[in-house]
């Protein structure tokens, strides 16, 4: 009777294959709680007031965003400080389709055919950079080389960029680069050309009620896939760096994908994504919440989660026994951003005019605080801190932002110095079952399942 | 000859540029090399100290502190006193560990009025002039440094690394955004007048299209002389002893008798007092300073201190050379390189951490068990 452990996670790995039953069964209360979210949103919607609403919303934006950073700099102990840096690429992912291609969310087929082409795009041209990196180096492993391939896609986008800005003839030297880049777009384009007419066609043979939301959830989970590629890449050079490096190497690459952003002419340069069609209400955000809270509470404390901790407790220790550090951090990582991107996405669809600036280093540092006050490692801790965090300047109504920062960096050096553990510290608001719930320990325990 | 003429003079502000960075980058690998410990409030010092010498050349440094602050500081001082003796402490015994700190804040109250006077009529001959306004914001970055690590880093010097990390990260957002408020910066860019400095402003060279301001020359000689100077006294004098003893082993160094506490707070107050004096050079050489411009500095000088090899001081001022070079050349460069300047840093940093974390002047460390 272990079931109550069993969650999808560890039938994905191998780990122990659950009944399906079982797993409906655990699932049961999550769906119930997400299907409550539609009949909360409707009446919440109509009868709050907008600026309630609006609070209530930012609060939603701020608990995925810190419960998706709880796992990075709480339970892996990576910290990371490039938080703003997934979430943006999450937001200009999901405002560019919802822009250029389906600008009334009627259209899923499309949708998914350029987030497929965007991958296949990028894909090969880290294809094509890392066999001209392997030459280079001649080095049989992948993980060595990722940091120069990480490079060069970097100056292929800075050099594209240059060469689209200016109406220059290409110097010889960079001859490889643009030409790298201009067949990615081109072969890009032409998938978009090609596809995206079936695709259409495909999207008009669905019922209008379906085709809504389905484009809304592809657009989500698109961004969120992006996003999490991008933290994979990020991840797997940076964190080979321990602490206050890697602290600062997420915060240049967050600041890199920031300044990218801003020099890209497609995605409007310093001005940003305007007029992005709506799509995200109360409803469609807390079910994304509540499905991020359950996700990283059972990543988090499941035998994977174990792992992670176990990195972050003692990375000497853990390798020894057999744990593959590098695995797990970039897993902590690499799911983070995953949910940081999924998080942009709705912010940019609720938004409607997305901007770099958005996605500075300030915006990188909230959910840190909040992750802080909270208690590193305490996922209803970042949950309390985040609401807490978001009402507080509101019910100081007559804070300027400015001092709103000032009182956040105020909490953190107290808090540090205080209460070092942060508000929960480590541990939850409600108690976490261990083993079963009704029955008694087991007779006889026929299937010993590591913890 | 119009290329040649073009690339001295990007030169000469590639050196400019770097040699500012590098009085930044000093004060962060000696904190780094003492503490190991990225002291993210440092670029904001130097905002301050852009800050305070605007004012002090001005005329607006203030006669005195803000009466709220008055009540702050005194009813901290009282708290401590009450906490301690609540833990047990006699009073007396909480009097000798706080003594600097209310020694510096019953100085300050004559100083500021002085400083306030002198400020105020300012007509004093050239020489004085920079002498003064050099003087008083070095002091108040000097001491700004000192309160940052005794209030903020010494609680937390036995715990976790991270812990003094985030306490970092808030300080440098209080100085920020703090400075932001109207009632002590303001949140708009200032423009530093013509004469603050009478003494730095103008050209030394101007023929054949190229510039050399009197800055460009001083902010050079400045930093050649204070590598030489920090030299001197890292290798030469008794402090500088200690002060390699506590980089090299922390908890070794406090055993063999090395006070500890006046080494960390010596290497706060010399990192704070050259990015006070780099402050007063950004301010007269770029002319506009605002509450948010220590952040890209201060960034840029830690990627040079990491680029040059952090903990080792002819790393730092190695790095920024290169680093403000880098940065001149893209911008004077590349089309639309304007645009990227800051994120080759950024690159530079990146790559150089997972080419060569220890930087080019640095030596590997093996972490052991």
């Amino acid at each position: 009777m272990s079931w109550r452990k069993s969650n999808i996670l560890n039938y994905f790995a191998g780990q122990d294959t659950p009944p399906w039953r079982a797993v409906l069964l655990a699932n049961v209360p999550v769906a119930a709680i997400l299907l409550a979210m539609i009949p909360i949103g409707r009446v919440l919607e109509d009868n709050l007031d907008p600026y309630y609403l609006r609070v209530v919303m930012l609060i939603g934006f701020n608990i995925i965003l810190a419960v998706s950073l709880q796992l990075i700099n709480g339970f892996s102990g990576q910290f990371s400080l490039g938080h703003a840096g997934f979430m943006a690429v999450g937001a200009y992912l999901a405002g560019f389709p919802a822009l250029q291609y389906s600008k009334d969310f009627n259209d899923p087929s499309t949708t998914l055919i350029f987030f497929i082409s965007l991958l296949i795009a990028v894909g090969l041209g880290a294809a094509v950079l890392w066999m001209f990196f392997l030459g280079m180096r001649r080095t049989r492993h992948v993980h060595r080389s990722l940091p120069g391939i990480l490079l060069m896609v970097l100056l292929v986008w800075i050099v594209t960029d240059f060469a689209v800005a200016s109406k220059y003839q290409h110097p010889p030297f960079w001859a490889f680069w643009s030409l790298l880049a201009d067949s990615l777009q081109g072969l890009f384009g032409s998938m978009m050309n090609l596809l995206g007419p079936m695709a259409a066609s495909i999207s008009a043979a669905m019922p209008g009620a379906v085709r809504r939301p389905l484009c809304f959830i592809v657009l989500l989970y698109g961004a969120g896939c992006c996003a999490s590629a991008v933290g994979f890449i990020v991840g797997l050079p940076a964190l080979r760096l321990r602490g206050d490096y890697l602290a600062i190497a997420t915060l240049g690459f967050g600041e890199i994908i920031r300044i990218a952003i801003q020099n890209s002419r497609p995605l409007g340069g310093a001005l940003g994504l305007t007029s992005i069609p709506k799509y995200t209400d109360f409803t469609w955000l807390y079910v994304v919440v509540i499905i991020t809270i359950v996700a990283i509470w059972r990543i988090a404390y499941s035998s994977k989660g174990r792992a992670i901790m176990a990195v972050r407790e003692d990375e000497i220790a853990a390798s020894s026994i057999g744990v593959n550090t590098t695995t797990f951090k970039v897993m902590a990582f690499t799911i983070g951003a995953f949910f940081a991107g999924i998080a942009g996405a709705l912010f940019s669809l609720h938004e409607q005019s997305i901007s770099p600036y958005q996605f500075g280093v300030v915006k990188s540092i909230e959910p840190v605080v909040m992750v802080t006050l909270g208690g590193l490692g305490s996922i209803s801790g970042a949950i309390l801190a985040a609401i807490v965090l978001t009402l507080l300047p509101e019910v100081l109504r007559d804070i300027s932002p400015q001092d709103r920062m000032v009182i956040y960096s105020l909490l953190l050096v107290v808090m540090m110095i205080l209460r070092p553990q942060g508000l929960l510290g480590g541990r939850e608001l409600w108690p976490r079952r261990r083993g079963p719930l009704r029955s008694p320990a087991p007779a006889c325990s026929e299937r010993a399942v590591p913890v | 000859m119009q290329n040649v003429t073009q690339f001295i003079q990007q030169l000469i502000n590639g050196l400019s540029l770097g040699s500012i960075y590098a009085l930044i980058a000093v004060g962060y690998t000696m904190v780094y090399g003492v503490l190991q410990l990225i002291n993210f409030a440092h670029g904001d010092v130097f905002m301050i100290g852009a800050m305070v010498g605007l004012y002090a050349a001005t005329g607006g440094v203030p006669p005195a502190l803000p009466w709220w602050l008055h009540v702050v500081i005194i009813g901290g001082f009282i708290a401590t006193f009450a906490v301690q003796w609540f833990r047990g402490r006699r009073p007396a015994a909480t009097f000798q560990r706080i003594l600097p700190l209310m020694a510096i804040y019953v100085i300050s109250i004559p100083v500021l009025f002085a400083a306030s006077f002198i400020s105020r009529r300012l007509s004093l001959p050239a020489w004085s002039a920079t002498i003064f306004v050099m003087g008083f914001t070095i002091a108040t970055c000097g001491t700004l440094g000192y309160l940052i690590e005794r209030l903020a880093y010494r609680p937390l010097r036995d715990r976790p690394r991270i812990n003094s990390l985030i306490t970092a990260i808030g300080i440098s957002l209080l100085l920020e955004y703090g400075g932001q408020n109207p009632r002590v910066f303001g949140p708009t860019p200032q423009a530093y007048p013509n004469q603050v400095i009478p003494l730095l402003n103008g050209a030394l060279v101007n023929a054949h299209g190229i510039v050399i301001l009197k800055i460009d020359v001083l902010v050079l000689a400045l930093t050649i002389l204070i590598m030489v100077g920090l030299s001197f006294v890292v290798l030469k004098t008794r402090t500088g002893l200690g002060l390699r003893a506590v980089s090299y082993r922390f908890d070794t160094a406090a055993l063999m008798g090395v006070n500890i506490n006046s080494i960390v707070s010596f290497t706060f107050v010399l990192g704070s007092c050259l990015a006070a004096v780099a402050g007063i050079l950004w301010g007269v050489k770029y002319t506009r300073v605002d509450p948010l411009m220590g952040l890209m500095p201060g960034f840029k000088a830690f990627i040079a201190a990491v680029f040059g090899g952090i903990g080792n001081i002819t790393g730092a001022v190695l790095g920024a050379v290169v680093l403000g070079l880098i940065e001149v050349m893209v911008v004077g460069y590349l089309p639309g390189g304007s645009q990227y300047k800051d994120g080759v840093a950024f690159v530079i940093l990146i790559a150089i951490l997972l080419v060569k974390p220890s930087g080019l002047l640095g030596k590997n460390v093996v972490e052991k068990v």
